[in-house]
């Protein structure tokens, strides 16, 4: 939302003068986010007002020419091309060190003294476009005309054209628990709190009655509309608005439309009330109905799109349809249009959770609706629709009032007032403000404050009522954004020390990654979206890329894209892993609500680790690290291989998997071991498995056989066996009888040949 | 010969003879031609039987002293061996590492913030990244209605409960409940994890990120107690003093809420860059914990009160190693991930 300056100050008068830092400091630290403060007589600074003395031809160009243009303290000369040029003209001349932006541009840059065509210019006479000023009256090509412009030569352009301002862009987040924030005059009393200056009220001059149309307004459902005011001017001329209010309008972000509608968009703007027209001509009779939608009702809004209505949405009728969907949008048919002659001003105060949700449902968020559903103040109702007619009857003096000010009010909301104990303030503080300090903070944000010390009665402002405020911890904040942040110092908590208890699955993946990092591979993280045609994957509703509507179901099916990416990039060598949840449709083992039985999907920890090599034999390496893993970890695992454009993939599931302590320590070895070699080369089909379970089952003195060379191509494989005995050194005729064993054995059962 | 003159000839040819070695493999050789086991001077000492018993003794010492000289002999040359051979190396040449894995920045990050909380007495949890309803906003005080809802925009999955439907989380604070039932008070904890947005990417923005939540719950927390606790954590990540300042922020999920800035450590303060010309950077949002989520938690805001926290460690890792694209995090190039 965007800020006037000028307009606050309208409101409120500033203890100084404040620059646009100063002001969004101030609003930021004590109030709301200020995204951006922009001063507009800064980004003017040296474009003045001039007129054109004289004009010569260029000398080397047709299209261009020289003009003599008086500033007031001297004459420059000037080379310009506008098509519009003329003698006697009020022109914008920027002067040399002016930021502008040329035409078609994107960037800003200052205005630099420059030659053109050989004839020295000493500024350059701009077209509104070029100052991002908006000019009604731009002419394709020309320059921008103020020779309507009562300004001195030499005046700054901001202070001739009233930009003399300062535009503040609030984050409109942060005031999403503030509807008395989203208007000027809401900050403006925020503002009088802060510097302790008085709120200018505005003047409650009483509307002057008529009774030449008799309005009627009835609220069928009070749930739904707290408020209506309602009043018919007429003897309108529909124009254009007055430039002030168009420029208003559009430096607060909002396109002038015509003078009924601006005004009652510049005083949801001042006021943070939305208000809105209805042509009376188009009223079946000046009569107002608030109720629910009936059945089958429809309404083609000022936007053009008809929109089917459903009967929890409230809507403004009169005796025949819906003229407006209440609180969001304004029907088409009873839209203003440069015929209208008399319109009916509605300002009303509609339920917020009603408003939202016909919003939402409709898909139709407006600024209206967004300051609807914040909950806003009844009293707002009425100083907004007083401001309209008086800003009506301003611009256009012919307008007169021309029925009574109908005010249908028939929920007035009780008071809320809160039991404060000031001692436990200052505990959820954790700092001493004096009491009479707390009051009187209290009191200049518009709080009741009654009662003594330390129990005192606080009364809640309307315009903070509407669910804002409504218990004690609502008002710290109230005391410390005003009393100042910084003036808490800081204290640390007491706390017992006792270590925090650990979660053993946490370990076991930050122990996984160490041992994974210091083995060589690298961990990637990716997306838990994924495309496929599985039914039984959980699919999103509402996906941002549509090819990938699913939630994984495995790491494989996220990662493998990284990993195709990374071999077509050329790696000649990867190893990557990850550690991400995924989803299964099954139940798992944590609660919907801590009082439903329902439960969410599982969700378990997986591993996933991606290997590719062109020369080495990737299979046995993955195999080998998960096995490493397995052991470092004391865990047993249940990895799923699979093979990817040549590649190697482990799966592995982490949740339940048991880690157990199985370092074993066992005495050293009295006697020596010995070792003997063996390569055989052994028919296809024959597994490692078969042969090491035939060896282990010929002798006890086996104790070890280590495979340490294989050539899968030549169906070869060498391994040595260690043998050892308990008792004694063994003697090497007992073990080449072994051996022998062994070598038969082999070349019974497997064919296996010595190599 | 007197054996007197075969060990000075002995001595003699084997000086002369260490003279013309330059390898250590020549050397070895030569040390077991003359002081081998079965080498020369050993058979001089085969010799000595033969001699007559008064002589032995002086006759052994001179062999004795013979040995000793060529051994040293043997050694100064095997030094000099050595030296030689060394002047060989470049030591300027790469090392030969062991094979390089590298943690993901994301890990690398998470890790050093759950090890500063722990050292604090903070619990780590993990939360599940697909949610309900009800913990995400509800139990967080932010019903169906709320404008809030907004602030965040969400994936839905399709399954769950129209009134209970599946989502999944926007923040880690859906854990906060969670661990207040499990838990209850005191509690301190942080939870780091995944989060998702349902937005439209560009280098600042991604619809996954990761994020911390902290949560502090005890008798008599104030907001005096968050400020200290941040800045000793900011402190600790920072591993310098910073400066922080409140200023009022909205989460309906606290009461009050607060931004939570740090003084820019670039400028100090000044304004430059990095910090948008403000010299604070804004980093945390916190705030008092809201009696509804206290009471959602299962405990009486009259007897406890607590403050919680939540700082983007996407963000963080991106200022920490100035990466200027979000999705650089997400995407799997190892030319990114083996920076780190």
């Amino acid at each position: 939302m965007k800020i006037s300056y000028n307009i606050l100050k309208n409101f409120v008068e500033p203890p100084h003068v404040f620059s646009a830092k100063e002001l969004a400091e101030v609003l930021t630290m004590h109030t709301v986010e200020v995204d951006e403060a922009v001063d507009l007589k800064e980004k003017l600074r040296g474009v003045v007002v001039g007129v054109v003395t004289a004009i010569k031809p260029h000398p080397k160009a047709d299209k261009l020419k020289l003009a003599t243009v008086d500033i007031g303290k001297k004459n420059l000369e000037v080379v310009c091309g506008g098509v519009n040029l003329q003698e006697g003209m009020k022109v914008a001349l920027a002067q040399v060190g002016t930021q502008v932006r040329w035409h078609g541009e994107t960037n800003w840059t200052s205005l630099e003294k420059t030659t053109i065509r050989g004839v020295e210019s000493a500024g350059m006479i701009c077209a509104a476009e070029e100052l991002e000023i908006y000019d009604p009256q731009a002419v394709k090509y020309g320059i921008m005309d103020l020779s309507d412009n009562e300004a001195e030569p030499g005046t700054p352009l901001s202070q001739a054209l009233g930009l003399d301002d300062i535009i503040l862009n609030i984050d409109n987040k942060s005031i999403t628990h503030r509807p008395d924030l989203w208007g000027h005059f809401g900050l403006a009393r925020e503002l009088s709190a802060i510097w302790q200056k008085p709120l200018k009220n505005p003047e409650n001059i009483p509307i002057q009655n008529s009774r030449d149309i008799k309005l009627q307004v009835k609220i069928a459902e009070p749930d739904y509309c707290q408020r209506y005011l309602g009043i018919v001017l007429a003897g309108l001329r529909i124009f254009p608005s007055p430039l002030w209010l168009q420029r208003k309008l559009l430096s607060l972000g909002m396109r002038p439309i015509n003078n009924i509608v601006d005004v009652t968009n510049y005083v949801m703007l001042e006021y943070g009330q939305p208000l809105h027209a209805f042509d009376l001509a188009k009223l079946v009779s000046p009569e107002i109905m608030v109720r629910l939608v009936k059945r089958g009702e429809k309404i083609i809004t000022i936007d053009g799109v008809e929109r089917k209505l459903d009967q929890s949405m409230l809507v403004i009728a009169d005796n025949k349809q819906p003229q407006a969907i209440a609180g969001v949008m304004g029907g088409i048919a009873s839209e203003v249009n440069d015929n209208t002659e008399a319109v009916i001003i509605e300002s009303a105060t509609f339920n917020a959770i009603s408003t939202r949700q016909t919003a939402s449902r409709l898909g139709l968020r407006t600024e209206a609706s967004a300051r609807f559903e914040k909950g806003l103040d009844p009293e707002l109702a009425y100083l907004a629709i007083r401001r309209a007619v008086e800003l009506i009857c301003q611009i256009m003096p012919e307008a007169k009032i021309a029925s009574q000010l109908v005010d249908e009010y028939p929920r007035v909301a009780k008071k809320i007032i809160i039991d404060l104990n000031l001692s436990w303030l200052e505990k959820r503080l954790g700092c001493q403000i004096p009491e009479g300090e707390v009051m009187n903070i209290l009191q200049r944000l518009g709080f009741g404050v009654a009662g003594s010390s330390p129990n005192i009665k606080v009364t809640v402002p309307s315009w903070r009522a509407g669910g804002d405020i409504t218990r004690p911890e609502d008002l710290i904040e109230e005391v410390a954004r005003i009393y100042g942040y910084h003036k808490i110092l800081p204290v640390l908590p007491k706390f017992v020390i006792t270590p925090p208890p650990k979660d053993k699955e946490q370990e076991l993946r930050w122990r996984i990654r160490e041992l994974l990092i210091g083995a060589g591979w690298t961990e990637t993280l990716s997306y838990s979206f994924v495309s496929g045609e599985n039914e039984k994957l959980l699919r999103l509703e509402n996906p941002v890329d549509k090819t990938k509507p699913y939630l994984r179901q495995n790491l494989i099916s996220s990662m493998a894209e990284q990993f195709e990416s990374a071999q077509k990039a050329g790696r000649e060598s990867i190893k990557m892993f990850e550690l991400g949840r995924v989803f299964l449709p099954s139940s798992g083992k944590m609660l919907a609500a801590g009082n439903s039985k329902e439960y969410l999907p599982d969700q378990p920890w997986h591993l996933l680790l991606a290997i590719y090599d062109k020369k080495a034999p990737v299979f046995r390496i993955l195999k080998g690290v998960v096995e490493f893993i397995e052991q470092q970890t004391g865990t047993s695992f249940k990895p799923k291989y699979e093979q990817l454009n040549g590649g190697w993939l482990a799966e592995i599931e982490l949740e339940g998997v048991e880690t157990i302590d199985t370092v074993k320590y066992n005495p050293l070895p009295k006697f020596p071991a010995v070792i003997r070699d063996l390569s055989l080369i052994i028919p296809q089909g024959v597994l490692w498995s078969e042969i090491f379970a035939e060896i282990s089952k010929i002798s006890p003195l086996i104790e070890n056989i280590q495979v340490f060379d294989v050539y899968e191509e030549r169906g070869s494989i060498s391994f040595s066996i260690v043998f050892r005995s308990a008792e004694r050194t063994l003697a090497s005729s007992e073990v080449e009888a072994v051996m022998d064993d062994i070598v038969k054995s082999l070349q019974d059962k497997f064919k296996a040949s010595i190599r | 010969m007197s054996l007197h003159q075969e060990l000075d000839k002995l001595r003699g040819k084997a000086l002369t003879d260490l003279k013309q070695i330059k390898d250590q493999d020549s050397l070895m050789a030569l040390r077991i031609k003359y002081l081998g086991r079965k080498g020369e001077l050993a058979s001089i000492m085969a010799l000595l039987k033969q001699v007559a018993k008064e002589e032995r003794p002086q006759l052994g010492k001179l062999v004795n002293q013979v040995k000793r000289e060529l051994e040293i002999a043997f050694l100064r040359v095997s030094k000099t061996i050595g030296d030689r051979k060394s002047q060989g190396i470049d030591f300027t040449l790469p090392g030969i590492k062991p094979p390089i894995g590298h943690l993901h920045p994301l890990m690398r990050v998470q890790r050093e913030l759950e090890d500063l909380f722990r050292s604090m007495g903070f619990m780590v949890l993990d939360g599940p990244e697909l949610e309900s309803e009800y913990y995400n906003f509800e139990s967080l005080n932010i019903p169906i209605w709320h404008p809030a809802r907004d602030m965040q925009d969400t994936f839905y999955i399709k399954g769950g409960k129209p009134d209970n439907r599946w989502l999944l989380r926007t923040h880690t604070s859906a854990m906060q409940v969670r661990a207040l039932e499990k838990y209850g008070a005191p509690l301190r904890a942080v939870v780091p994890g995944r989060v998702f947005r349902y937005e439209a990417t560009d280098a600042s923005h991604d619809h996954t990120f990761w994020q911390l939540e902290g949560l502090v719950v005890d008798k008599d927390i104030s907001i005096a107690n968050l400020i200290g606790t941040m800045k000793v954590f900011l402190s600790g990540i920072f591993q310098r003093e910073v400066e922080v300042r409140l200023r009022p922020g909205y989460f309906p999920f606290v009461e009050p809420g607060f931004e939570l800035d740090m003084k820019c450590l670039v400028c100090n303060g000044l304004g430059c860059r990095s910090c948008k010309q403000s010299g604070w950077i804004e980093l945390i949002g916190c705030g008092l914990v809201h009696p509804r989520v206290l009471e959602f938690g299962g405990l009486n805001p009259k007897e406890y009160s607590g403050f919680a926290f939540g700082l983007g460690l996407s963000r963080l890792v991106m200022m920490r190693y100035k990466i200027d694209d979000i999705r650089l995090l997400l995407s799997g190039d190892l030319r990114f991930l083996e920076q780190f």
